[in-house]
């Protein structure tokens, strides 16, 4: 690296990683940490290391890699860090500067910015779950083998029909929301996309999913390919533009991080906060079983969202909201983080189920696809009796009016 | 090389997951919350257990490699810096509760258990563990009892000694020993008590028992602003000497309140005062109540611009967030931190503090003042640019001048961080050569050799690790 | 007398003056030693770093003396010894009122210093046995407990700053005048309770607490004193701010009307504290035969010094496991001694007028009934009961011994400390 010139963005990462003292305040709320109890897999330990490596007092070594590697970027370490490090930045900026990108990768990352590449492979993975082919998974290998076993069922070809690109307000209206389907969600779970129109339409707002869409580009970010990321970013704040929306809604706590991070033509705001601000006139028939929530990182810690879902579930009659320790700790998925480490995120995983077990819920509630698959995995390998849902599924089948 | 056939040893012993010795990795070792000194450990190992951490005592004892412990590495004395060349033995992988006996109100814990996790854990049973360092949410007991870490609420309840009541230990040599027992009485020699606060320099600790205690029936967290740090400070020695023993009795300038309600643990203290004092009260209701008419008392007395009661246990612990991450906030006042943690008198509090206010001012420094007014434990925090040569030279001789004045005044060292590699060059300031000679002696009773640690707590010839050179990005000028 | 200690008397004359030492020539010698016995009774620090080293000149030991109130010696009858009385080291060096911090010399009597003390409303939260004649030194040097341990914790807990005279007459000082302090090894603690086998204590920092404002007692009566202890366990649950908490048998109840054992809870603080308390605990059903308020002082065997000191023996166990030592003891000494045990702390004295009343008493079978408690077992008032003791509880402290001898070694090379005090069959 020596001798080249440093870019703006450079800068601006190494200045941001200055503003850790090293206190460590951080280390203990890190998801790898408390796995591998080494200081380089500790969000302190990597702002260290990543300083090193840009003031070039140590080659990006293998081991060096890796640890930057296993860092799940859900951000804890932010929200609790006094000196306010913007970690997430910092590591997104090495990312770009040291990761590689093999060509099954590239495929893969490339699949989520193209619908119909991204339905085709879709399809392609329906006929493989239902054709009976799937006896021949043990000849899978890598990262496809685990992405297979991740993969929930995927929904036939209806299901997965685009949205309608305007729903109407049932009963009064209130105003006029803009939602986002996204990539995995509008092929995975396209079901939890229309249940989110179906709450915003009962709470009295006109929905708009506007032509011109595309993926957020939050993965790329994560995997740090910044220029994909920030050319989806710009795409989308072009196709955002209509007039007289409100808000542009969200569903997905990692798309919705990413928007906003950016500029964006209206506000940007999670569904559950939403429907807290806007959604009064919502009632919710009755739900007695246990219910725990997890918290989406991108959604507690990226966007500082920590009271809406749990005020929302407050508004469900004889809901029973059980505390589940490490709620607020990543699970694990992390983008596509549980097929690059799966060991790992298994070892994080375990511990959450373990602490699902102890909560006794029998509904675990969280608010994004990765996570969604995340969880459904581990509870059906444990074998456990608990339904894993999105809240907006959830309340989508209590709300009343 | 006799360190490499000891990371051999401890490969073998450990497995590459828990034996660390590539490069990036061990970097990330070379210092704790304490910045200032670097030096690298050739390898780091994360023992599970107490056999584990013997058999790595021993591989390095027959080796003669140096070996200190670690525990979150949040010390801010240098105390986890390992010897260069030395081996590092990292007790984040001993984190099992092992026993909670509610009804004798006591807990068996691995070093590595994280001191606020305790609490949580025996909460379900009335109980906490009281002492309460800043970094609670993270550092180790084990890192607590090597520093006998004090807290804010160790002004009624005591710092860490007085809530460990035994050990099990590996000593330098290998031998597990246990030290201390849980039951009353004080027969032979207090072993664990030496033991406590000697920074690792004495023996690995793999097991502690420690006392635990009931929640209080009833808790009061009290906020007054004043518009002077010396109001404020006749307040607290006002309180002391009227024979209060609050929980917590805690002060806040102005520029540390400014860099708390910048973070993220803003806790609404008030923007405009120049001192914020944080008293809390435990104890009976009718205890609390009449300890809670003296101190408003006093307030009023003293000036106080207004007196806030905490409105529930979540705007309390609000406060105290703010509080304890008033350290790590300083990060936004420049890229480098140092906390000086001296003891005064308490009655000599108004005296000192304007005295370090005018020792900064003079040296053109920007300082913040958070401290445990109760105790008379300063902590000056000053902000500084590691980049700047000639700053980090006035840092140096603050910290000189502002150990100097305290110890003028009757005060020690160090309140809670320890001495470890920063003060190691005040101790003859505080200590004659007999003095030293004991405790050099204490140490060598169970580290002959020492291996163990090297180069804490005591004054030496030569200084084993470097001051190095900060923060610069190669291509780009310092501005 | 011996020759070796008529050249001793004379060499410490000649260095520390005619009027610092005196012989004993008969009846009760200081330090219990034989008659006749030299005193020493330096002046100052430095005197004492001086009779240390004419005594390790002439082999002679140094058997460190305050009130001379701590009944037990084990020195070793080979081993001839002075006595060293700090008798004349009694001054108060600082009482610093703002901090509740106060320095003395070690030979100050205890209650000398509380009533110089009280006066500004403080007091030493120190209670050991004997208290009448005690010295700080002493009290420190023997870690001499007594019920404040509850309220403020224990002796090691309430010495701030220290100094001492090692073995090769060296001066050394270890903590300070502050109430928080780490730097440096707590040697504090490591002085306190080691009876003059590390160093001769010199000077002390003491922490202070305020004289709580109220007082209170309240004494419920039950048949046996293994009712009293387990309504105390009620109590202790129910009501966590309590100062002392004593179940009792025998002349320690003497005070309390009705017959039996007793159960008697201390309440100290600011009045309205006092009142509430006693009010919640007046109105708590502990099944007792009769209840009654007591006047603060009123029953001084509670709370106050254990004098019947030749037949005393002290046990410690954990709190929970008080029930389980009142049965031991019933089988092993039977149910005609004296007993106060503390309920909060598991601290239970057993004492008797008797001077021979545990004479017979098995040891052994003491031993391996006390072993699975963990309990600490203590006979003060026996010279050679340390000893057996350690063989007694032969697995609950490993290794320890090894360091402790390293540190006797180190800090007194010579071994002219209280010899023969720690010493350990191997």
């Amino acid at each position: 690296m020596t001798g080249t010139a440093r870019s703006p963005e450079d800068i601006a990462a190494y200045l941001a990683s200055l503003d850790c003292v090293h206190c460590g305040l951080c280390v203990e709320h890190c998801p790898t940490y408390r796995q591998l109890g080494r200081e380089s897999a500790n969000p302190r330990g990597r702002v260290y290391l990543m300083r090193a490596v840009m003031e070039e007092r140590i080659e990006p070594t293998p081991d060096v890699i890796e640890d930057l590697d296993l860092c799940l970027v859900c951000r804890a370490c932010e929200s609790v860090c006094p000196s306010g490090v913007a970690f997430g930045e910092v590591m997104a900026q090495t990312r770009s500067k040291l990761k590689k990108r093999g060509p099954i990768r590239r495929w893969m990352m490339g699949a989520l910015l193209d619908r119909k590449r991204l339905n085709r492979a879709a399809a392609l993975m329906r006929f493989w779950q239902r054709s009976g082919l799937r006896v021949l998974r043990h000849l899978l290998w890598g990262r496809l083998k685990r992405m297979e076993a991740y993969m929930p069922t995927v929904p036939h070809a209806d299901a997965r029909r685009p949205l309608p690109r305007h729903a109407p307000p049932i009963g009064e209206t209130r105003g006029r929301v803009a939602l986002l389907e996204g990539c995995v969600m509008s092929v995975l779970f396209q079901d939890v996309n229309r249940d989110t129109m179906h709450l915003l339409q009962a709470a009295g707002y006109e929905v708009v999913v506007p032509e011109g869409q595309a993926c957020c580009g939050a993965l790329h970010e994560h995997d740090g390919d910044l220029e994909t990321a920030h050319r989806q970013l710009a795409r989308n704040k072009d196709a955002f533009a209509v007039d007289d929306v409100d808000a542009i809604v969200m569903n997905s706590s990692g798309c919705g991080a990413a928007f906003s991070s950016a500029d964006m033509p209206a506000p940007v705001i999670d569904l559950s906060r939403f429907l807290v601000d806007h959604g009064e006139h919502l009632s919710f028939g009755a739900f007695t079983e246990p219910v725990a929530y997890d918290a989406p990182c991108h959604l507690h810690h990226a966007q500082n969202e920590t009271t809406a879902p749990q005020q929302l579930l407050t508004r469900v009659p004889g809901l029973q909201l059980v505390p589940m320790d490490l709620w607020d700790h990543c699970c694990g998925a992390a983008g596509i983080y549980n097929l690059d480490h799966p060991e790992l995120s298994g070892r994080i995983l375990d511990e959450k189920l373990d602490a699902l077990e102890r909560s006794g819920a029998s509904v675990l509630l969280t608010g994004n696809p990765g996570c969604l698959m995340q969880w459904r995995a581990g509870v059906a390998k444990r074998g456990l009796r608990v339904e894993v849902l999105h809240l907006a599924t959830f309340l989508a089948g209590q709300v009343t009016a | 090389m006799a360190a490499q056939a000891c990371i051999k040893e401890l490969k073998r012993l450990l497995g590459d997951e828990r034996c660390l010795a590539e490069p990036g990795r061990l970097l990330s070792y070379e210092c704790d919350a304490l910045t200032h000194f670097k030096s690298m450990p050739s390898a780091v190992v994360l023992p599970e257990s107490t056999d584990e951490v013997q058999q790595v005592v021993r591989i390095c004892a027959r080796h003669e490699v140096p070996f200190t412990p670690r525990g979150a590495g949040t010390g801010l004395s240098g105390g986890a810096v390992p010897a260069e060349g030395g081996v590092l033995i990292e007790c984040s992988r001993m984190r099992r509760v092992l026993e909670v006996d509610v009804e004798n109100r006591i807990a068996r814990v691995e070093p590595g258990v994280i001191n606020a996790h305790l609490s949580q854990q025996v909460a379900e049973h009335g109980l906490a563990y009281a002492p309460d360092p800043s970094s609670q949410t993270v550092c180790t007991l084990g890192g607590n009892v090597a520093e006998n870490s004090g807290g804010p609420h160790c002004l009624k309840h005591g710092a860490t000694t007085n809530h460990i009541l035994a050990l099990r230990m590996v000593m330098p040599d290998g031998e597990v020993v246990e030290l201390g027992t849980p039951v009353a009485g004080a027969a032979g020699l207090d072993l664990r008590g030496v033991v406590l606060g000697s920074e690792g320099t004495l023996g690995i600790v793999t097991e502690i028992t420690c006392r635990l205690v009931p929640v209080p029936e009833c808790i009061e967290t009290l906020l007054a602003p004043f518009d002077s740090m010396g109001a404020a400070c006749t307040a607290v020695s006002r309180i002391v000497a009227a024979g209060i023993i609050p929980a917590a009795l805690e002060a806040l300038d102005e520029r540390t309140i400014a860099a708390v309600e910048a973070s993220v643990y803003r806790a609404g203290y008030p923007d405009d005062a120049a001192a914020v004092i944080l008293v809390e009260l435990d104890g009976h209701p009718a205890r609390v109540e009449a300890e809670r008419e003296q101190i408003h008392a006093i307030f009023r007395d003293m000036g106080a611009l207004s007196i806030e009661t905490a409105r529930d246990p979540e705007h309390a612990e609000q406060l105290w967030k703010g509080r304890k991450g008033a350290f790590g906030a300083m990060g936004r006042l420049a890229p480098d931190l140092y906390v000086q943690d001296a003891v005064v008198p308490r009655s000599k509090l108004p005296e000192v503090l304007p005295e370090i206010g005018r020792i900064c001012d003079g040296l053109g420094l920007k300082l913040a003042n958070v401290f445990h007014a109760g105790e008379g434990n300063l902590h000056p925090n000053i902000s500084y640019d590691g980049r700047d040569a000639a700053e980090v030279e006035k840092v140096v001789q603050a910290g000189q001048q502002i150990i100097e004045l305290c110890l003028s005044v009757g005060g020690v060292l160090s309140g809670e961080h320890g001495i470890g590699l920063e003060k190691q060059g005040f101790m003859k300031l505080m200590f004659s050569d007999d003095d030293l000679e004991s405790m050099a002696r204490v140490r060598a009773a169970f580290n002959p050799t020492g291996i163990l640690n090297p180069g804490k707590i005591l004054p030496t010839p030569r200084a084993c690790v470097e001051v190095k050179p900060v923060h610069r990005l190669p291509g780009v000028d310092a501005s | 007398m011996t020759e070796v200690f008529s050249n001793t008397d004379e060499l410490l004359r000649a260095a520390l003056g005619a009027d610092a030492v005196y012989v004993v020539t008969e009846g009760d010698a200081p330090g219990a030693l034989p008659t006749p016995t030299i005193v020493v009774a330096p002046a100052s620090a430095e005197q004492v770093a001086e009779a240390v080293r004419v005594a390790t000149d002439a082999g002679v030991g140094i058997v460190p003396v305050g009130g001379d109130t701590a009944p037990r010696r084990s020195r070793n009858e080979d081993f001839p010894c002075v006595a060293l009385s700090l008798e004349r080291m009694s001054g108060v060096v600082e009482h610093a009122v703002e901090d509740l911090v106060f320095t003395a010399q070690a030979g100050l009597v205890l209650t000398e210093a509380q009533a110089a003390i009280a006066a500004h409303g403080h007091r030493v939260p120190l209670a050991p046995p004997l208290a009448a004649r005690a010295t700080l030194g002493g009290i420190v040097a023997c870690s001499a407990e007594g019920p404040t341990r509850n309220a403020y914790g224990s002796v090691r807990d309430q010495v701030l700053g220290i100094q001492v005279v090692h073995g090769d007459g060296r001066i050394s000082r270890a903590g300070g005048r502050v109430v928080k302090n780490v730097t440096g090894y707590d040697l504090c603690r490591l002085y306190t309770g080691s009876r003059g086998v590390l160093g001769v204590i010199t000077e002390l920092t003491l922490r202070l607490r305020p004289i709580e404002p109220a007082a209170c007692r309240l004494a419920w009566r039950f048949p046996r004193i293994e009712d009293a202890w387990n309504a105390g366990m009620t109590l202790r649950r129910d009501i966590p701010a309590l100062y002392g908490l004593h179940a009792a048998r025998g002349t320690a109840t003497d005070g309390i009307s009705g017959e039996g054992a007793a159960l008697v809870a201390t309440l100290r603080g600011p009045e309205a504290f006092v009142e509430a308390l006693g009010a919640s605990c007046w109105e708590h059903d502990l099944g007792a035969a009769s209840q009654e308020v007591l006047q603060p002082d009123a029953v001084p065997a509670i709370i106050g010094p254990v004098s019947a000191l030749d037949a005393w023996l002290r046990v410690c166990v954990l709190p929970a496991d008080g029930g389980r030592l009142l049965t031991t003891l019933a089988q092993r000494i039977g149910d005609d001694a004296d007993l106060v045990l503390d309920v909060l702390g598991g601290v239970c004295d057993v004492t008797h007028e008797d001077p021979g009343f545990l004479d017979p008493v098995d040891e052994t079978a003491l031993g391996a009934d006390l072993e699975p408690l963990c309990a600490q077992v203590d006979r003060p008032g026996d010279p050679g009961f340390h000893l057996r003791r350690l063989h007694l509880f032969p697995s609950t402290r490993p290794g320890g011994v090894n360091v402790m001898q390293a540190l006797m070694r180190s800090l007194d090379p010579a071994g002219v400390l209280n010899p023969g005090r720690y010493e350990v069959a191997p």
